[in-house]
């Protein structure tokens, strides 16, 4: 395809790729590596401690203060993100100070670059990384929303989209996809399961706590604590550590969280929330590793239901679906630990060969900027 | 005779701007839009639809659709940045924009896109908040930008800032009329928040055993909770709450009091409740911070007092520091004979007609538009 000029617009709050948390981050990391590969102009808009091949530039010379980001994952989001919109509203406009120079611009700042579509000539297409369900429950993102509902959208996964409230013009549907490489396949097999990610409530960690306790399995937690979760993290999951088989790993980097990821059993995942992606199932299966998760969010699109893994409704109230596993919440989960652990060695390999396979097939990054070099080209050519 | 400028201001949406406003932001707001359309200029407000102006005016919602979504009584951003956007769409229009935004940045953050220049009045204290201070630093302003602040010590504290100017907030003193006799007591007045030291203005005057009036608008619940468990303990006889918004009665209890309290714990950027007791011929004590020693003159329209011992911003008349400073300068300002009084109060005075009218504030920005204009 023709080589383009492409301008990335990251929000400023952490570096591009992130140096700990930091799923959106990493997303826009791969994007941007691989377009420079493929021969294109890329400018990288992002935090000034960000590393790249593309030319960066930074607005903020460092990174913005990062408790605010943890909060825009957070159902506070839209509240908190106003507070630091200042310097989040200076990033976005100097970045697209010299918006001309470029043939477009790939923008990931929620809604924050749209304010100024209007004034830039060169075509902007923006990556909603953030929960769609949340924004259009907020009079205010709703409005802005609504506003620029015609905007060149693009999802990230089909749940993004059917949970919004208002119905933007997305151009595509765009799942994440990561470097099957950088996930090395393992064949070992430990007895524990794994549940990983930010210690929240939202994450689901309480439903795998009981779950693994009642099927007696093992279970390795790893993750951070942010001080808004440290009560949760003290008075909820702490106590579960007396219990021998529940340990907690602390904060993975990326060699340790392949090494968790793909040594255990299979990951938890009961999420509470309907997430829009959920990178870590994708890395997960990467290393071979199934994937049990609720049917919420984005898991129904990328767990194959007893294949490389298994989905649970839920609960009674909430079925999303039919699924091999017939209980609900966390007896589902108890029933899908069950069924792993009762797999023959045959099956169960079978089923991280599968894994892996899911991932090199649909969630690479190969294929995802395949994609977004498609939607750029159909932007152009109208 | 000069000719006239088309002009395109902003204005806090989470108030209406008119005649009848109470707080000090929409107020000088206002003014500017009025007397700029007396000059003879084509005027233009960006603000809330239930604004009553003398321009023309633009809006993208009422100050009640504004306040719903404001967090924090004056953060309603995203509707600030869908009327930026507007007025950064008509820029071409105008000869030149001023922000009088509570949030300033939102709209400099369109200045990328706006051709004409831009004047910024800071009405808000950014400067004084280590995680704004913090953002500023990285702020980079354009040369189509200009920064007015409303006192000196705004503009020093948050320096760096290029192409600034400090014009001092003026009001109309044929309102707000002089008095020459007040009667006998104390007066507080503002928003009842701890910002604000009400709970500090009581204690200082139960040492005097003076009567003290404070006056306060209805609050938001939120705020409730400084009135009913810091000063509700601390009222008795001595001391009478009311509440009001009535403009008239706030000017009524500015000409008659002995003396005007403002032993405020923040940095406040201009103070516009000083200058109108002192325009009322009422002398104002107040704690040295913020604009507080530009607009008091020390021992000759009232007293400054430093905050406290380990917080000394000048040598002032009252050498005594916080509460028991407040204490000794409300003495003093009692047992004055009538004369020295009565001259304190004319000095009040004249010290807003030279100093703080809206005249005076128009033409400052007049010449500054003007200035800009040429050399742009």
């Amino acid at each position: 395809m023709k080589k383009l000029k492409i301008a990335q617009i990251a929000p400023p709050f952490i570096p591009v790729p992130p140096t700990h948390y930091g799923g959106t981050e990493a997303v826009i990391s791969n994007i941007t590596e691989e377009l420079v590969k493929r021969g294109h102009t890329v400018t990288l808009f992002a935090a000034g401690t960000s590393q790249t091949s593309a030319t960066l530039v930074s607005p903020f010379p460092r990174p913005l203060d990062k408790t605010a980001t943890d909060e825009l994952f957070s159902p506070l989001a839209h509240k908190l993100f106003w507070m630091h919109s200042l310097p989040y509203m200076q990033h976005v406009s100097r970045s697209l100070h010299d918006a001309d120079s470029f043939d477009i611009i790939h923008d990931h700042t929620h809604y924050m670059s749209v304010f100024y579509k209007d004034f830039i000539k060169t075509p902007m297409v923006s990556t909603y990384h953030g929960s769609l369900q949340w924004a259009s429950q907020s009079p205010i993102e709703k409005m802005i929303l609504e506003t620029y509902r015609t905007h060149h959208w693009i999802a990230i996964s089909r749940a993004q989209q059917q949970y919004s409230e208002v119905d933007l013009n997305i151009v595509s549907v765009i799942h994440h996809g990561i470097h099957p490489d950088a996930f090395s396949f393992s064949e070992s097999i430990n007895k524990n399961f794994v549940w990983l990610g930010r210690i929240t409530k939202q994450k689901g960690i309480e439903d795998a706590i009981s779950a693994t306790r009642q099927t007696e399995t093992e279970l390795v937690i790893s993750g951070v604590v942010n001080d808004r979760d440290k009560e949760f993290f003290e008075t909820t999951v702490q106590p579960a550590f007396t219990d021998k088989r529940i340990t907690y790993s602390g904060p993975a980097d990326h060699t340790q969280k392949i090494v968790l990821l793909g040594q255990a059993k299979a990951l938890l995942y009961p999420l509470l929330w309907e997430e829009p992606f959920g990178l870590v199932m994708v890395e997960t299966m990467a290393c071979g590793t199934p994937v049990i998760a609720y049917a919420r969010g984005a898991a129904p699109e990328i767990v194959e239901d007893g294949v490389t893994g298994f989905l649970v409704n839920s609960s009674p109230q909430d079925i999303r679906g039919d699924f091999v596993v017939k209980q609900t919440g966390v007896a589902g989960l108890c029933e899908a630990i069950t069924r792993i652990n009762n797999l023959s060695d045959h099956d169960y390999r079978n089923m991280r060969l599968s894994a892996r396979k899911r991932v090199e097939k649909h969630f690479t990054v190969e294929k995802m900027v395949d994609t977004y070099e498609d939607v750029y080209n159909n932007i152009l050519n109208t | 005779m000069q000719h006239s400028m088309k002009i395109a201001l902003t204005g806090i949406l989470t108030r209406s701007i008119g005649r009848q406003t109470y707080g000090g932001t929409e107020a000088i707001t206002y003014h500017l839009v009025e007397e700029l359309v007396k000059r003879g200029h084509d005027i233009t407000l960006y603000a809330a639809s239930d604004s009553e102006v003398s321009s023309k005016l633009i809006s993208v919602c009422s100050s009640s659709t504004a306040r719903i979504v404001s967090m924090n009584g004056d953060l309603a951003q995203p509707y600030s940045m869908l009327l930026s956007r507007k007025l950064a769409e008509d820029a071409n229009k105008y000869d030149i924009i001023h922000n009088n935004f509570f949030h300033t940045y939102i709209l400099s953050a369109f200045a990328p896109f706006i051709k004409v220049p831009l004047v910024h009045t800071i009405h808000n204290s950014y400067y004084t908040n280590k995680d704004w201070t913090k953002a500023l630093k990285s702020y980079k302003t354009l040369s189509h930008e200009t920064y007015v602040f409303v006192s000196k010590y705004g503009q020093q504290r948050a320096a760096p800032f290029p192409r600034s100017t400090t014009i001092y907030n003026g009001i109309d003193e044929k309102e707000y009329a002089f008095n020459p006799i007040s009667e006998d007591y104390a007066l507080w007045l503002g928003r009842m928040v701890p910002e604000k030291g009400a709970d500090l203005a009581i204690q200082a005057i139960k040492q005097t055993g003076r009567q003290l009036i404070l006056t306060t608008v209805p609050m938001e619940v939120k705020h409730n909770e400084y009135l009913n468990h810091t000063i509700a303990p601390l009222l008795d006889d001595s001391i009478a709450l009311h509440i009001s918004t009535s403009v008239k009665e706030k000017i009524q209890l500015y000409q008659h009091a002995r003396v005007f309290l403002f032993p405020i714990t923040w940095e406040e950027p201009f103070g516009l409740v000083m200058v109108e007791a002192m325009s009322c011929g009422t002398p104002v004590i107040a704690f040295a911070r913020g604009s507080a020693a530009e607009v008091i003159e020390d021992g000759v329209t009232g007293f400054i007092i430093n905050p406290s011992d380990k917080d000394i911003r000048g040598s002032w008349k009252v050498k005594q520091t916080g509460i028991e400073g407040i204490r000794e300068a409300v003495d003093r300002i009692y047992t004055m004979s009538d004369t020295q009084y009565t001259r304190m109060r004319r000095a009040c005075r004249k010290r807003v007609e030279k100093n703080f009218t809206i005249q005076k504030m128009m033409d400052a920005y007049e010449r500054l538009y003007r200035s800009i204009l040429k050399t742009n």
